[in-house]
């Protein structure tokens, strides 16, 4: 191994234990901003106390009387109240404006205060106004005096009476320095909590959301006696409501089911099929309270529709649910009630609960008016980012064989003129390595392997490649040896040159990839691929994200950004020059798969698995450095 | 030998005319029918008698297409039209007027004074005069487009025709003008601001009213001079127009004895057919601020030719702040990009927050940037501008027509842009051809509304918007775009499911529509909509889906409750028929009482595809002007839509779209 590639391998460690190491800090929440998501802070499936909403203010861009640069915790300026001051910085909140504002239980209060060397006595208030401006709650609290000539951090928590939590009243908390002393306030952090029911489930948990009934089996349903073999919209089983019955099945959720967000609407349809005319057959949403009181039902209805008889016809429904009425404990049913007791059928039944999640992340910092006026100009590493596309180059057949377990080696084994990277491949049944043609535009076989010794190539082992003396040669670690071997490929074949010790690969298991490489200039770059959430694939060069990676060219929808599992093979296979992008992708369809091994692969008719090679072409390809 | 009977009229001075008798030449008639008194007819060949006199040869509009006589046409003259179409234009007709010829003899043996008028009304678009249920006259018979002499001070015009048995001819000119009844609701600072009250478009008849001296007294001055109103007895608040061709042919005007209304055969068809090369003008009171004049040239722009003559108009959108979305980060060509439907769900879940561009859907802020008028072709090209990294705009464009009209049918020959790509991806655009009130307050008001409090106020306000018995606020609308239909109402809304965001699950992201959506995958949505601002004078205003028979089709009718200031009807349509071809018609026919909104591959073969009556919904009666755009909608906008404006990307190219013709007859 030259020097230079030596340097490459621990440069390429360094950097992926750094992402790691970012990866997992940038996952802990940093308090230090103006609004923070509702958070979770307790165990699973139980009513506990949550954070409903939280706020920061640092003070930085408040321009009122009280804004002061002469003393400040963080940034520049403070709340400094006086003998001119007598009311500080006022945090409002519109109730409506707190998810599920009718748990709001108490509200913590927790600020930094720098006294001078008189006690002020002054008070942290909370009050509520109701929607015509009329105070009709008062809570002041004693800011606890600190003869500290330092920063000093409070914490006081209200309690919020259940009578005055209406949606239009508004809630103000300031503090009042009523006896016109001097002190300063900053970074308060003011959070609303309420009671609601913990839930460790991921944010996007919208899949979850949507149900089909097919009644093909009783499972979930309450009221399910009329559930049997009949003529059915789909399969075998519907639900028979004829001889006067009067209710169809019933489908309950509890609303802690739903975290600490209720759905604010449900979506619902179902086949209906009449066995006589003037069917009345109500599609029914209802929230039932613990208590047993409706709080809310409202029902669709086949009533004065065109229901022919003897055909079946889908009935769809849309409420809005009044959320602020609704406790963790009521129940969300969604039900069949043949009204008008007719003789008829329904089934496939789909509801969904609630909209599609919102995305992740924060809010854009984008000014749109900036866009507008067309002085918009990005940041460095910070989205939006440009596209750079890749467009698919012609491959042949030769590789259709090899999936994303197997393992993918790239070298200029051969040490011919051109420069160009050879692609060895292992796989379970099949061992060859291929060049790219490039006036065929095809990868071309230069070795297989058709020895017997299964051991050497079996996939279970650790395959490297080193650089030796300007020349890439094949490590191969085998289970149970002491040391690895390594291997030369003089054009025909691969030898043993020598033994080597064992060294560590890199991990697969790293959710971000570094790839290095000339994609687009003769500077080196790097792409990112990080894969814990979606397919993210950025081009980098000198610490500088250049833009997203997307796919050109490919047939139909198969763009490897859609594929379960991928792997990415960079390689100067068309050039020695311009490293390009094989990639192997299939689907999987593991119920665990973790995007590392999958057990079974799985081939889409609408996204066959393929192996494709990608290269950034320079004439579709605008790249141009961030401003900052 | 005929005796000629002058009448000097020069285009100034109208009123002049009736004073300049020259002389009348003695007609020896050879034989003529003889009708008892009242005499009313639809024939200008026939003769018609009365006691006292006899006509005969009622030729209305003499100088125009002197060969044929039932039937003529004529083209609105969009030069100069600013202050109001002429008919004819001195394009037309060099003296700028019609010639009326008529025939008339003295049955009695004396001398007598006779007195004339001539009528003219729109028969296409009108009210039928009578009621036959009250046996009155149709109370929105005064809306009619009727006019006369140009000065109304001008009653009817005396002849002496002496008593010797002779065929008389009489000449008169006229011309059909805005405003003919000169209502003072169309003047501004003193002056008749005729184009407030343009002609109508389609047939007009004319009708010729001579009566004796005797029997003139019996005519009501508000009959004789057309400005003037009638004051029932006791109803003061009353006050209104009495149709003409109410009280000759169905009122009292018809018992009158000694006096002939002859109504021509002759109709002229008056039909608007701008020239579409005839350049853009640009108003930049539509556009915010100082304009950007740079693609101005010598068909768009505002130079004084484009201002007197152009017969089209930038449009600018109304833009709603509302209209502000975050969009996915992504620029690319829906139609030509194979852009799918995987696609479409993969950007919808795989984006963060803050990868989103926070924009507002947005309008040309470049005048004749998007917009050209080609005179070689006599055609408009629109484009929808392409948008670059940093400069991300969805930017809605469209033109609009100058001068105003009440009713017509309205077709026109697009290539507008196709909706739908080949894998069935809408483009988020709406191409729409639609009719908006031309504005101005108070003198556009449409007719007063007259139950629960009136009209909704605004066009923009909400439910609870206050009510007014009369507003200016008219809208006739073809919106094209992809969404579902409201009806029947059991089908809507189709049920979404909710995608997850699992990468490595493509189940949990690539949620497949509804089947209700997918068995419509290449059809666009033909929404035809009324605004009539949530009167609920029509007998059968409704909410929710409603049914109404036309021509053996039956339609839905959509109104979401009872303050929505919108009827709908929705038709499902192949995108590839109607914008995948060279080109194809979409007409709105605006009727009195009835909207019939009609799509075809020629004018010989158009469909219905919506129909709404005044039992539904109030139909506009003022005048409103024309606009074709491709916009970009909000989709909040569309309830039920299955594509998401926000989640389509930003456009990678020019999206044009092609005006060919605009006829309206």
């Amino acid at each position: 191994m030259n020097i230079q590639k030596k340097r490459f391998v621990v440069y390429f460690l360094i950097i992926i234990f750094a992402f790691s190491l970012a990866f997992l800090f940038l996952r802990k929440n940093n308090p230090a901003t103006n609004d923070v998501a509702s958070k979770t802070i307790v165990k699973q499936d139980s009513i506990v106390s949550i954070t409903l909403l939280s706020e920061f203010f640092n003070l930085e861009n408040n321009n009122e009387s009280f804004a002061s640069t002469e003393k400040a915790l963080s940034g520049k300026q403070s709340c400094k109240l006086s003998s001119d001051i007598e009311f500080g910085i006022s945090a409002n909140k519109l109730l409506r404006d707190i998810p599920t504002y009718n748990n709001l239980r108490n509200i913590s209060l927790k600020f930094n205060a720098l006294f001078g060397k008189e006690n002020p006595d002054a008070l942290y208030v909370l009050s509520i106004d109701d929607a015509k401006g009329k105070n009709i709650f008062w809570d002041g609290k004693p800011i606890v005096f600190s003869k500290t000539t330092n920063w000093s951090e409070s914490t006081l928590v209200f309690a919020v009476p259940s009578e005055f939590l209406n949606a239009d009243n508004t809630i103000t908390l300031y503090p009042w320095n009523r006896n016109k002393k001097m002190f300063y306030v900053d970074d308060i952090f003011v959070e609303y909590i309420g009671a609601s029911i913990y839930s460790d489930r991921p944010a996007n948990q919208s899949e979850k959301s949507n149900l089909f009934l097919d009644f093909e089996t009783e499972a979930g349903f309450s009221n399910a006696d009329n559930i049997k073999e009949t003529s059915a919209h789909s399969g075998k089983r519907a639900c028979d409501l004829s001889g006067g019955k009067e209710y169809g099945p019933t489908l309950n959720k509890k609303l802690l089911e739903f975290g600490s967000a209720y759905p604010k609407i449900i979506s619902m349809s179902m086949w209906v099929y009449p066995l006589t005319d003037n069917s009345n057959a109500v599609l029914v949403a209802s929230v039932i309270n613990s208590k047993n009181e409706t709080v809310f039902w409202e029902g669709k209805s086949t009533e004065n529709e065109f229901f022919q008889k003897n055909k079946w016809t889908k009935i769809s429904a849309l409420f809005k649910l009044p959320i602020e009425k609704f406790n963790p404990e009521d129940v969300l049913g969604v039900s069949v009630w043949n009204k008008g007791k007719t003789d008829l059928i329904v089934d496939d039944i789909e509801i969904v609960y609630g909209e599609s999640a919102p995305r992740r992340g924060e809010e854009s910092k984008v000014d749109p008016i900036s866009i507008y006026e067309k002085r918009f100009g990005p940041e460095t590493n910070k989205p939006p980012f440009k596209t750079i596309w890749m467009e698919k180059q012609e491959t042949g057949k030769e590789l259709i064989a090899f999936r994303p377990n197997d393992i993918f080696l790239v070298g200029n084994f051969d040490a011919d003129a051109d420069g160009t990277d050879e692609l060895l491949c292992v796989g379970k049944n099949k061992q060859a390595m291929f060049v790219y043609n490039t006036s065929k535009k095809v990868f071309q076989k230069v070795w297989e392997n058709i020895s017997t010794n299964h051991q050497l190539w079996n996939t279970d082992n650790i395959f490297m490649v080193t650089i030796s003396n300007g020349k890439p040669s094949l490590v191969i670690q085998q289970k149970n040896k002491p040391l690895a071997a390594r291997y030369s490929f003089d054009g025909k074949n691969w030898h043993k040159i020598g033994d080597q010790q064992i060294v560590a690969p890199p991990s697969t298991s790293v959710p971000i990839n570094l790839f290095s490489g000339h994609f687009t200039s003769n500077k080196n770059q790097i792409l990112k691929f990080d894969r814990t959430w979606r397919f993210d694939l950025k081009l980098m060069e000198d610490n500088s994200i250049l833009g997203n990676i997307d796919f050109k060219g490919y047939p139909n929808d198969f763009n490897p950004k859609y594929y379960e599992f991928i792997k990415l093979v960079p390689g100067n296979f068309l050039s020695k020059d311009q490293t390009s992008l094989l990639v192997v992708m299939c689907n999987c369809a593991d119920a665990d798969f973790s995007g590392e091994n999958c057990k079974q692969i799985e081939d889409l008719p609408f996204l066959p698995n393929s192996v494709q090679l990608y290269k950034i072409s320079p004439q579709i390809t605008q790249i141009i450095t961030d401003k900052k | 030998m005929k005796k000629h009977f002058y009448i000097d009229i020069t285009k100034n001075n109208l009123c002049k005319s009736v004073q300049s008798v020259a002389k009348i030449t003695m007609l020896i008639a050879a034989s003529c029918f003889y009708y008892a008194c009242n005499q009313n007819s639809s024939s200008s060949t026939e003769t018609l008698s009365c006691s006292e006199f006899t006509i005969q040869n009622f030729s209305p509009i003499s100088n125009w297409q002197e060969d044929s006589i039932v039937r003529k046409t004529i083209f609105l003259d969009y030069n100069n039209a600013n202050s109001g179409f002429v008919i004819p234009s001195i394009k037309d007709v060099a003296s700028g007027l019609f010639s009326l010829e008529f025939e008339v003899k003295n049955n009695s043996t004396k001398s007598q004074n006779l007195y004339y008028k001539i009528y003219y009304q729109n028969e296409s678009y009108k009210f039928e005069e009578f009621d036959s249920i009250s046996n009155t006259e149709n109370v929105y018979a005064e809306e009619n487009f009727y006019g006369s002499w140009e000065n109304t001070a001008t009653g009817f015009k005396k002849i002496v025709v002496n008593a010797d048995n002779s065929f008389h001819k009489i000449e008169d000119a006229f011309r059909i003008i805005g405003n003919p009844r000169n209502e003072e609701r169309y003047f501004h600072k003193g002056e008749n601001n005729r184009w407030k009250r343009n002609p109508r478009i389609g047939n007009y008849s004319f009708m010729l009213v001579i009566a004796t001296e005797s029997d003139l007294k019996n005519i009501p001055e508000y009959i004789q001079k057309i400005n003037k109103k009638n004051l029932p007895t006791g109803q003061a608040d009353k006050e209104k127009f009495t149709s003409p061709y109410y009280f000759f042919n169905y009122g009292e005007g018809n018992s009158l004895k000694q006096t002939i209304s002859s109504v021509s055969q002759t109709q002229l068809k008056i039909i608007a057919q701008p020239n579409l090369g005839g350049g853009i003008y640009v108003d930049d009171t539509r556009f915010n601020g100082e304009i950007d004049k740079s693609n101005f040239c010598a068909t768009c722009g505002q130079d004084s030719n484009l201002y007197k003559n152009a017969p089209i108009q930038q449009f600018i959108n109304y833009v709603d702040l509302s209209t502000k979305m975050d969009n996915i980060p992504v620029i690319a060509d829906i139609l030509k990009d194979n852009y799918s439907k995987m696609d479409y769900n993969w950007n919808r879940v795989f984006y963060t927050k803050d990868e989103l561009i926070p924009t507002i859907l947005q309008t040309s802020r470049h005048p004749c940037a998007t917009v050209f008028s080609d005179p070689k072709e006599k055609k408009i090209v629109i484009k929808n501008p392409k948008t670059n990294y940093g400069e991300w705009k969805k930017e809605s464009v469209g033109i609009i027509t100058r001068h105003g009209l009440t009713y017509g049918k309205y077709r026109v020959k697009v290539k507008l842009t196709e909706l739908l790509n080949k894998n069935n991806v809408w483009n988020g655009l709406t191409n729409a051809i639609w009719l908006i009130t031309q504005g101005g307050g108070e003198w556009n008001n449409r007719r007063t509304c007259n139950k629960d409090g009136g009209y909704m106020a605004t066009y923009w306000g909400g439910p609870n918007d206050k009510r007014v018995p009369a507003v200016d606020y008219t809208e006739i609308d073809f919106e094209i775009l992809k969404t579902p239909p409201y009806c029947p109402n059991n089908a809507f809304p189709p049920v979404y499911k909710n995608p997850g965001d699992k990468n490595k699950n493509i189940s949990s992201w690539n949620i497949p529509l509804p089947e209700e959506i997918t068995n419509a995958d290449g059809k666009i949505t033909v929404a035809c909509t009324n605004w009539d601002m949530a009167c609920h004078e029509p007998k059968n205003f409704g909410v929710g889906c409603n049914p109404i028979a036309y021509q053996n089709q039956t339609f839905e009718t959509h109104r979401w409750d009872h303050n929505y200031r919108a009827l709908t009807e929705k038709k499902e349509e192949n995108d590839d028929e109607l914008f995948g071809g060279d080109y194809f018609y979409f007409e709105i026919d605006w009727r009195p009482t009835e909207i019939i909104w009609r799509i075809g591959a020629e004018p010989n073969k158009m469909r219905v595809v919506g129909y709404m009556n005044d039992k539904v919904t109030s139909i506009p009666n003022n005048q409103m002007l024309l606009i074709i755009t491709q916009e970009y909608h909000n989709t909040k906008w569309w309830p039920g839509a299955p594509y998401s404006q926000d989640n389509l990307p930003f456009p990678l190219n020019d999206i044009p779209g092609e005006i060919y013709d605009l006829t309206i007859e």
